[in-house]
């Protein structure tokens, strides 16, 4: 049996001591933790700086090698320049030789096409010509507007030549696919 | 309040005094270095390795120059830095031989820009926004008269022309012998 003869505020004073010693150590190994926490992430940050400093000194190295090839370098932008203008302008260029290959397959034997016009810029096709009958120019529209090459073709006219005994005709349109 | 507890409170005190110094002053500044520091080294990365095939690029560039010469050759026919209006009618003229057409006319306008154009760059960053490309370039006239088949193998001739050229348009008229004139309009481009 032990019997505790101090006096109750000795006692208090004594477990209030105690709780202190023990905040602090608690206290004391947060902040070790945090000093150390800080200095691990002060050492990375250091390395790190390190490793941008050498991967710096690398690239410079390596500006210098390029300086070597600036010329090749140059020639080689000035030919993708080119040849990215060459795309471009070829994006907008109509192969004509694939609209008049076309235009020949799609043209009856008793159709003849007299003069053609192609134009780039209004995008349009005209051609007049001769044909034995009427009813040859309505087939040869109607060839014309089933072809991918043409589209939105229009009859403009035909006229009854009585001395050549043919019909002359207009047909415009616009130009379709050529590529 | 008793003189133990006056010191629990001074210590607490302390120590969050302690805790908010080092976090504020020490433990955040050196993450936010960190953090830049390795974005930095990632970025610097990356540059060094662009940097590296780049460099490798040229090197085997410069370690077979014929290639390149060819290459570029083709691509400066096609499209030369000056005008070099000679080099065009001497093609024209030949493939004019080659298909037995004789060049009636032949004249080439004032210098100009054309082809102005809003072009889509579709396999790049700028595919965002659409430029102006404005390409210099002259204009070039021909007539002639030759058989269908002669003008169209002409034509085809044309597009496949080692100047690189478009042809804005073409007048055919024909007559009852067979033969067709033809009055053709078109581009040839040049500069860097």
């Amino acid at each position: 049996m032990v019997i505790n003869l101090l006096p109750p505020k000795f006692k208090q004073e004594k477990k209030i001591k105690k709780s202190v010693k023990t905040i602090s150590i608690f206290l004391t190994t947060i902040l070790i933790i945090l000093l150390i926490l800080t200095g691990g992430i002060l050492a990375a940050d250091y390395f790190s700086k390190k490793d941008l400093d050498k991967v710096a000194d690398k690239i410079a190295e390596q500006d210098k090698l390029l300086l070597r090839y600036k010329d090749t370098e140059n020639n080689i932008k000035t030919v993708n320049s080119k040849l990215s203008k060459v795309e471009s302008a070829n994006r907008s260029r109509i192969l004509w030789s694939n609209l008049l290959i076309e235009l020949s397959k799609l043209t009856p034997a008793q159709v003849q096409i007299k003069t053609l016009t192609l134009d780039q810029r209004t995008k349009k096709v005209t051609l007049t010509g001769y044909a034995e009958t009427r009813s040859d120019i309505a087939r040869f529209k109607e060839k014309m507007s089933s072809s991918k090459y043409f589209k939105n073709v229009t009859f403009s006219s035909s006229v009854h030549n009585e001395q050549q005994g043919n019909f002359s005709f207009n047909i415009s349109s616009e130009i379709g696919e050529t590529k | 309040m008793t003189s133990a507890w006056k010191k629990i409170i001074i210590t607490a005190s302390a120590y969050t005094a302690i805790f908010i110094a080092l976090i504020i002053f020490a433990l955040n500044p050196s993450i936010n270095s960190l953090k830049q520091h390795k974005q930095k080294l990632a970025d610097s990365q990356n540059k060094l390795d662009e940097t590296y095939l780049k460099l490798n690029s040229l090197q085997k560039i410069d370690k077979h120059p014929e290639e390149f010469k060819a290459t570029s050759e083709v691509v400066n026919n096609l499209w030369p830095d000056n005008l070099d209006i000679s080099r065009f009618i001497v093609q024209t003229e030949n493939l004019a031989k080659t298909n037995n057409i004789i060049l009636e006319n032949f004249s080439v306008d004032e210098i100009k820009n054309t082809a102005k154009s809003t072009a889509k760059d579709s396999d790049s960053e700028t595919a965002k926004s659409e430029k102006k490309k404005t390409e210099t370039g002259t204009q070039f006239t021909f007539s002639m008269q030759s058989p269908y088949n002669s003008t169209l193998s002409f034509i085809k001739g044309m597009e496949t022309l080692s100047r690189f050229n478009s042809i804005s348009s073409i007048n055919l008229s024909g007559n009852d012998s067979g033969i067709i004139s033809m009055r053709l309009t078109g581009s040839i481009y040049y500069g860097k």
